[in-house]
């Protein structure tokens, strides 16, 4: 089984290398296959995202985690412990770290980024 | 009336009056909030799921990985982040019993004594973490808990009873 920075990495690769996605549903369907894709070949944990608890598995953004975002209407912003998921209705997907370090900034299909909307 | 999240705050607050609190709250009803305690470099991150309780994370917790330790009153849920900050220097680190002893306020002689076992006995488990199950499980009891042992398997998650089985 591969280490968990080593999976996110992965992940991350994969996303990037995906067709982009037109809508921000679409963005959040991309996102969770390529993770659980990752994951399912990779961290040998089964996929139960209905445990709370950690099992050592990471799990893609659902909507009891996403936050308010008032100032950027054509963004959703979901959170987890270290990271904020930025997802434009362009389909755009931002990864962010709290300290505001891009893992990965992808645009949608009309070929603007997230940071591009709403300015 | 003061919600749950407040109350949080302000036990955090009371209780770390140099910490930086930050809160990321949901954009529906019923959504987690976020709460990040810091202090300098020290972090530490709790999600909140109103009616399930107050979630804490590890170090290494990856990303949309659940936390490791879960607690269901903002008053334990604080004593913890308390507990870390004063000695885990910013590492999320895991309990022993001298941890959760002490997050449930009780000294070693009167643990030992709700336990039904010597004094000494707890602290060497404390110094050495060795235990027997049977003392393990009496200890949580007196602290008011319940201890359970499982066994993870990649296609299989199982309860280990901790009672002898006769055939």
């Amino acid at each position: 089984m591969w280490s968990k920075a080593r999976r996110l990495q992965t992940f991350l690769q994969r996303l990037e290398a995906a067709p982009p996605a037109s809508s921000a549903d679409e963005a959040l369907d991309l996102l969770a296959k390529t993770l659980n894709a990752v994951e399912d070949e990779f961290s040998g944990v089964a996929c139960r995202p209905e445990n709370w608890r950690t099992d050592g598995r990471m799990y893609p953004p659902q909507e009891d985690a996403r936050v308010k975002r008032a100032d950027r209407p054509s963004l959703r912003k979901y959170r987890n412990k270290g990271h904020y998921d930025f997802v434009g209705l362009n389909g755009s997907i931002r990864i962010e770290s709290l300290d505001a370090e891009t893992l990965l900034d992808k645009a949608g299909l009309d070929g603007r980024k997230a940071h591009e909307l709403d300015v | 009336m003061e919600t749950t999240i407040d109350t949080l705050q302000r036990l955090l607050t009371e209780k770390l009056p140099r910490s930086r609190i930050k809160v990321d709250e949901p954009d529906h009803v019923g959504g987690s909030y976020w709460v990040d305690v810091s202090m300098g470099k020290r972090r530490h991150t709790l999600e909140y799921r109103p009616g399930k309780g107050f979630g804490l994370f590890h170090e290494d917790a990856g990303p949309g990985e659940g936390p490791a330790e879960i607690y269901r009153t903002p008053e334990r849920a604080a004593r913890r982040v308390a507990q870390l900050m004063a000695v885990s220097h910013g590492k999320a680190m895991h309990l022993g019993l001298k941890d959760i002893r002490e997050l449930y306020g009780q000294s070693q002689l009167t643990l030992a004594k709700k336990a039904g076992v010597k004094q000494p006995a707890i602290s060497r488990f404390e110094k050495r973490g060795e235990v027997k199950l049977s003392t393990l499980a009496a200890t949580i009891k007196a602290l008011g808990g319940k201890l359970e042992v499982r066994a993870h398997f990649s296609d299989a998650d199982i309860p280990i009873s901790l009672s002898t089985s006769k055939r």
